[in-house]
């Protein structure tokens, strides 16, 4: 049995599958840009620490003295490491080795510097893992020479936090709207389909069609737009397609 | 989606009808959904974003503090204190979410400033004062405040962020609506067709051959056809990350080959695409085609090597001609002239609208988890095409092999019909003034110059999807109305002469600016432009062929095989102009190359003997 | 890249060379025997210059042994120590000012080399233009024995920094005429200064046998200022900015004219109001880095580029320029290190 009900249902579950589906993608790729833009952020301010101790080592470098002369460093990285989400700061020489460090445990240790990606400045590198973000910057000295990094460590967890926070808001707040959105498209296409018979019934009976076949399903009223709308086009396709 | 010339009985099809009311309920929903959303997701990201852009400033007015706190140190007086809105300057503009920043005196006074100070009114909906856009700082000589640092957040940065977003839901929401418009017409098609069966059977008909619903060979093709524009936005980049894999290729060529190769392969594998699926019938013949699409897209995403990706691309091009080659003779097989028009229409259609989803989902999806993984998700939809074909078709004996006898493009029976044309002196000029240039144009500007030219200026893959979406969607608006309005006022010339002219005014601006809304809207009026003369330009050839007696689909298939020989022209001379001077200019060059031969064919064109047509119109 | 790789493989097969005919690689000279001897012709005695130079070696593990001449830029004197030297063959020779280098390798077109060291690599340090001094022919690949550092910063970033304290468009310059390189300098600034449309007053002091008097310069000063002059140029002339520069610094403190200097001292033991110099240490570690190039790796003095350091620290006086009123600008006064607080 074919009429408007399954019509509705086929059509209706069609919008309202694409309609969820195109706003679920619309929300998802907002956060996913969101969660960048938001990253981004917080990354330049922690660029701006790894700015300031490479400023005052490289003073220190201009001056003629070896990186690891740089005895005051541990003083800067101690009072830099006092800038919010940062974990550590170390300098590393060109081995990768720790010459300086807020957490002396650390001195003397080698440093993971794989999956560093440069920024598009070319000035930073960064690399998050889990919730640790390491950004480095790389040290000249007075010759031209790059001597070894700054690298800043810092705990994104307040970031991912509030990440999670505005996902589990935005799937709340959307969930319901997007319920109501759909039981109001089936409604819509249900009325749609429904005006749609009504007004092709009247028309059709301004027009010499052929009476329905006796076997025609139908009960009368509105409705039975598919069957019209078949009668209609097999006429048409009589017209054209032979 | 594309009104069909001369067959007014279609407009009123009440299923197209109920379809575009549909396709308008959906569109309805969708955008007060999409706008509530967007609403409350900018909300909340507002409010995260926030406290985190006030801590960076915060960072920022330190570091300024912490110079100006060196000078009052050393007892520089402020208001003698050169150079301090240049040290604002130097700070605030390698931060563009700061708008202002200013040194105030403890009287108000400002001593120093740079920016524009945020008026109350330029705060979005946040709720946010314009007080909470600002971070003072005090400035300390000798332990003493002796000033204060005032930094200002840009309101207009979360703005412009928001707009962004906005754009990216936006092109999700048009390409949705785009794809429940052809999935709504095959499930009303689809319940129509069983109730015509039950109809049909119970009058007794059954006996009667019913017509292949040529609507259910609209979702094999778009979704065949949305595998290949998928890549749209990256292939040159792309092509341009292979290049050094291939050192003895110069790079500017190693980016244009693979659009130069498929172009060829595709044009070349025509003639003997037509014959091959007329053979072993339509169905196997789509298969096999969306098959090596598949594995031509799964292994060019694979490849890592310049050679290897290109010889890829080539098998990618010959799935693609013949899946578009048996489609179109699918179309042929099952419509007579007089509904061929509508048939072919319904087929452009869908070949149209994958051209405008394709890009923009392609750049999007490229975005987030690269252009690999997106090749990847072009070979899935080319199997989906060829399961759904399956699905719609079955077994249909109709589209089997011998069905129908094979199609009048090409092909060696024809060669005289080829000379018989080239011979015609408007044929050629038709040709080469008119169709060449603007396929070159085409597939030069849209295929190649686009990508790179924007990448270069630093756009994301979104952003040059979106872009290239623009000349399908003006091509889909305008070329109805072209088409119609060029047979009212009996005027193919002027049309494709205007439509040339109107090429280089829409591309010339592109040459100077390519920031922001320019492009694309340069890349709007170049799809207006080429719209304007696709139809007439098909007129111009259907009446050569009745004059120098040439069956009208063989004028037509050879028409088209010449134009994409052009088209595959289009990338090399792209490269050579921007080698020689730049992307840009060679923006300009593909403008002026139709403008001017718009321009030649209007003087050539108008001197083709009148007695010739007035003696075929009397024949 | 490909021809000075072949060179590279042309001089260590040549060292593989003698390293087999000899048993003497010359880098294992550091670890093993003997110290190498370095002579140093000096000018004025040793300071930070040397300084640099002997920690730097002493920090790659180099032993030497110095032998240190006198020559106080006198040209019997120098000539006294080549022969000398000539006749010691040191490893390496290390001179230090103009006058020293030029007295030891003359002119690099000389017509009689043989008064000279044509065959013993010697670095230079405190040469403020080798180019128009002779010295090298090129700094980028000088060729011969010849190599060294430059210890004032190129005129463009002299300028600049000037601009950068103000933009002033009058300069003044009071400077030696018996001294070829400061001749050189205020030519070099000449071109510079012109070329950005600004007027240069260049004031030459009067000679009497050749040699100037200090009693002119604090008319001479006063003469600039009455010209217009907006700042004072203090270029690497000895006897303005090293013999008499408190006496150039007093008066041009009192005549109220900021002065602006391409070495420090001025500034940081009299009113000088500031300077851009590098630091003597500095240079001298840089000066080491190249003797380090010759002695362990075996590197010919040609093949070394003549260099100076890529960082120069500003020095403000700041009583100067408090008295002057005349402040530096905060984007200066940020890098710059400043004195006389």
């Amino acid at each position: 049995m074919i009429d408007d009900r399954v019509l509705v249902a086929r059509v209706g579950g069609v919008i309202a599958a694409t309609v969820a589906l195109a706003i679920a993608l619309a929300l998802l790729l907002a956060f996913l840009k969101f969660d960048q833009r938001f990253v981004d952020v917080t990354v330049a301010r922690l660029g701006l620490v790894v700015e300031e101790v490479r400023r005052q080592s490289e003073t220190g470098l201009a001056l003629g003295l070896e990186l690891a002369e740089l005895e005051d460093l541990t003083g800067v990285l101690q009072r830099a490491a006092g800038a919010r989400d940062v974990l550590h700061i170390d300098i590393l020489d060109d081995q990768g080795a720790v010459l300086f460090s807020s957490a002396p445990a650390r001195l003397g240790s080698r440093a993971d510097l794989g999956g560093l990606v440069a920024d598009a400045g070319g000035r930073l590198s960064r690399r998050a893992r889990d919730h640790e973000l390491l950004l480095t910057g790389r040290l000249g000295n007075g010759f031209g020479q790059m001597v070894g990094d700054v690298a800043v460590y810092a705990d994104l967890t307040p970031q991912h936090q509030a990440l999670a926070g505005v996902r589990r808001e935005l799937l709340s707040s959307t969930a319901p709207l997007v319920v109501f959105a759909l039981l109001l498209t089936l409604l819509a296409v249900f009325l749609t389909v429904r005006l749609s018979g009504r007004a092709d019934s009247g028309r059709d009976q301004s027009r010499p069609w052929p009476p329905l076949s006796p076997g025609q399903p139908g009960r009368g009223g509105g409705g039975r737009l598919v069957v019209r709308v078949v009668r209609d086009k097999l006429g048409g396709q009589r017209k054209s397609w032979s | 989606m594309v009104v069909t010339r001369g067959n007014p009985a279609r407009n009123r099809d009440p299923l197209r009808t109920l379809v575009f009311r549909l396709t308008a309920i959906a569109v309805a929903v969708l955008l007060v959904l999409s706008l509530l959303a967007s609403w409350l997701a900018l909300h909340s990201f507002e409010r995260v974003l926030y406290p985190e852009l006030r801590l960076k400033a915060a960072g920022v007015a330190e570091i300024l503090a912490r110079q100006i706190n060196r000078a009052l140190d050393y007892d520089i007086p402020l208001q003698e204190l050169p150079g301090l809105a240049e040290a604002l300057e130097r700070e605030i503009k390698v931060h563009p979410d700061i708008a202002y920043a200013a040194v105030e005196a403890p009287d108000g006074q400002v001593l120093a400033a740079y920016g524009a100070r945020p008026s109350r009114l330029a705060a979005p909906g946040g709720g946010l004062a314009s007080e909470d856009y600002d971070i003072l700082v005090p400035l300390v000589g000798h332990g003493q405040a002796q000033a204060q640092l005032r930094l200002s957040l840009d309101p207009a940065w979360l703005t412009r962020a928001s707009t962004d977003l906005m754009l990216e839901v936006a092109s999700v929401i048009l390409v949705s609506v785009l794809v429940t418009f052809e999935i709504l017409l095959l499930v009303v098609n689809l319940s129509m067709a069983k109730v015509k069966t039950r109809s049909l059977g119970a009058a007794g008909m059954a006996g009667a051959q019913q017509p292949v619903n040529l609507v259910f060979l609209r979702l094999p093709v778009f979704l065949f056809c949305l595998s290949e524009e998928l890549s749209r936005p990256f292939m040159p980049a792309y092509a341009q990350q292979l290049a050094p894999t291939a050192p003895w290729l110069p790079v500017d060529l190693a980016v244009s080959l693979p659009i130069t190769l498929f172009m060829l392969v595709w044009a070349l594998s025509q003639p003997t695409g037509a014959r091959f699926s007329g053979r072993v019938g339509r169905r196997s013949a789509f298969l096999v085609a969306a098959g090596l699409s598949a594995l031509g897209l799964t292994l060019t995403a694979l490849a890592d090597h310049l050679v290897t990706f290109l010889l890829w691309r080539c098998v990618t091009a010959l799935g693609y001609g013949l899946a578009l080659i048996t489609a179109q003779g699918v179309v042929v097989d099952h419509t007579t002239g007089k509904n061929r028009a509508g048939g072919l229409a319904l087929f452009i259609g869908a070949l149209l609208a994958a051209g405008v989803c394709g890009p923009v989902a392609g750049g999007i999806i490229a975005d987030q988890v690269g252009a690999s993984a997106t090749l990847l998700v072009g070979a899935g939809a080319a199997l989906a095409a060829a399961l759904a074909l399956v699905l719609l078709f079955g077994r249909d004996p109709r589209l089997a092999a011998e069905g129908f006898s094979a199609p009048h493009v090409g092909g060696h029976a024809n060669r005289p019909a080829i000379a018989r044309l080239a011979g015609d002196g408007r044929f050629a000029a038709l040709m080469t003034l008119s169709a060449i240039p603007a396929k070159v144009a085409a597939t030069g500007v849209l295929f190649f110059l686009i990508p790179l030219l924007l990448a270069e200026s630093g756009a994301g893959k979104a952003e040059i999807g979106r872009v290239q979406m623009m000349y399908f969607l003006a091509f889909i608006i305008i070329s109805p109305l072209a088409a119609t309005l060029s047979d009212r006022w009996q005027s193919r010339r002027g049309f494709i002469i205007g439509g040339g002219l109107a090429t280089l005014i829409g591309l010339a601006p592109l040459a100077l600016w390519d920031q922001g809304w320019s492009a694309a809207l340069a890349i709007g009026l170049f799809g207006f432009a080429q719209a304007l003369i696709s139809a007439p330009q098909l007129t111009l050839v259907t009446q050569i062929s009745s004059r120098v007696r040439v069956a009208e689909i063989t004028a037509i298939g050879w028409f088209r095989l010449l134009e994409r020989l052009g088209g595959a022209l289009g990338p090399l001379l792209a490269v050579a102009l921007a080698a020689a001077w730049s992307y840009h200019v060679a923006v300009l060059g593909m403008g002026l190359l139709c403008g001017v031969s718009a321009l030649l064919f209007g003087l050539l064109y108008r001197r083709a003997p009148p007695t010739a047509a007035s003696s075929e119109m009397s024949s | 890249m490909i021809t000075l790789s072949r060179r590279q493989w042309l001089r260590w097969g040549g060292a593989a060379g003698v390293t087999l005919l000899t048993g003497a690689w010359p880098a294992s000279a550091a670890t093993s025997e003997r110290p190498f001897r370095i002579h140093m012709v000096l000018g004025r005695g040793e300071g930070a210059n040397e300084a640099g130079f002997k920690d730097y070696l002493a920090r790659r593990g180099v032993r030497a042994e110095y032998t240190i001449h006198q020559a106080g830029g006198d040209p019997e004197r120098i000539a006294a120590i080549v022969a000398e030297l000539q006749a010691v063959r040191p490893d390496l020779i290390y001179t230090w000012g103009t006058p020293q280098t030029r007295g030891v390798v003359g002119a690099w077109d000389d017509p009689e080399p043989d008064r000279y060291i044509r065959d013993i690599p010697v670095l230079f340090t405190y040469v403020s233009a080798p180019l128009d001094a002779r010295i090298v022919p090129r700094l980028e690949q000088p060729g011969g024995n010849v190599s060294g550092t430059i210890h004032i910063a190129p005129i463009p970033a002299q300028v600049n920094t000037m601009l950068a304290y103000r933009a002033i468009k009058r300069l003044g310059v009071v400077f030696n005429p018996a001294e070829r390189n400061s001749v050189l300098a205020v030519e070099g600034l000449r071109q510079e200064w012109v070329k950005r449309g600004l007027t240069l007053f260049a004031n030459p002091l009067p000679l009497t046998d050749d040699k100037p008097d200090p009693a002119d310069i604090p008319d001479l000063l006063a003469h600039c200022r009455d010209q217009g002059a907006e700042m004072l140029y203090v270029g690497p002339d000895t006897f303005i900015a090293t013999t008499h520069r408190k006496l150039v610094a007093d008066t041009a403190l009192a005549l109220r004219l900021p002065s602006f200097s391409v070495t420090e001292p001025i500034v940081r033991s009299d009113p000088g109001m500031f300077a851009l110099s590098s630091s003597g240490y500095g240079v001298g570690r840089l000066t080491g880095v190249k003797a380090a190039q010759i002695l362990l790796e075996g590197k010919a003095p040609g093949d070394i580029p003549v260099e100076t350091l890529r960082r120069f620290s500003v020095v403000i006086n700041m009583a100067t320029a408090k008295a002057l009123s005349f402040y530096p600008p905060l984007g200066l006064l940020n890098f710059a290190e400043v004195v006389g607080v």
